[in-house]
């Protein structure tokens, strides 16, 4: 699935952002709590605006919140 | 749980309920007392039980916290409008060309079947559109851990 191949490292981010919890991250990123706990579960990718929210939240890059693996394309037959 | 599982929730009850009793009610004056089907039909009354589902609005008041409604919902809700319209779409033309290939073109059938497909099409994408946003969120609100 797509959402697979985007991980994140918002939870330890949180952490090494001393201890900040899902709903302060969510208010700053102007998403509900459930959604930064679906992000960090993998089970929702969020959209680019979103995503450099995140990023601004924490103080960093957006490439060190979203790492994105490849999928080798499928060889042709 | 938020909002918009707990408005999925009271709709998925309150259809499977109408949808339920009115079955239920069918077959108790169809079968049990033998009623000609045009009188047992009104058993399909409790069908407007669904009525009700026009409550969870304000059933459900809105959250306190600082952010009601995301781009997350907003996906989620997109998709369950698309899989419950979509599989409506697919059975009110079905609704519409069965029984056109059954009793043929020169064929009559009653108008009272036509306020059926109405009422089946609105049980068929409450049903739907509840499941899907349930099942999206999970099921059992995973997300306010």
């Amino acid at each position: 699935m797509e959402t697979n191949e985007l991980k994140n490292n918002i939870r330890r981010l949180r952490f090494e952002k001393g201890e900040m919890t899902q709903q302060q991250l969510a208010d700053i990123a102007g998403v509900t709590r459930q959604t930064i706990i679906a992000m960090e579960q993998g089970k929702y990718a969020p959209s680019l605006p979103l995503a450099f929210r995140i990023a601004k939240a924490f103080g960093v890059g957006i490439e060190q919140v979203f790492e994105f693996t490849e999928k080798p394309p499928p060889e042709n037959v | 749980m938020n909002r918009q599982q707990k408005i999925a929730w009271f709709n998925l009850i309150v259809t499977s309920l109408s949808l339920g009793l009115s079955v239920i009610a069918f077959s108790i004056g169809y079968f049990v007392f033998g009623a000609p089907a045009h009188q047992a039909s009104a058993g399909f009354g409790f069908i407007g039980i669904m009525g009700f589902s026009g409550l969870s609005p304000v059933l459900f008041r809105k959250d306190k916290s600082k952010v009601q409604y995301d781009e997350r919902d907003t996906a989620i809700q997109r998709k369950s409008v698309i899989i419950a319209y979509s599989i409506f779409w697919v059975l009110f033309v079905a609704s519409a060309m069965i029984p056109w290939f059954i009793i043929g073109p020169n064929g009559n059938i009653t108008v009272n079947y036509l306020p059926w497909m109405v009422f089946g099409g609105m049980c068929v994408v409450m049903l739907l559109q509840s499941i899907v946003t349930l099942s999206e969120y999970g099921w059992r609100g995973d997300g306010d851990k």
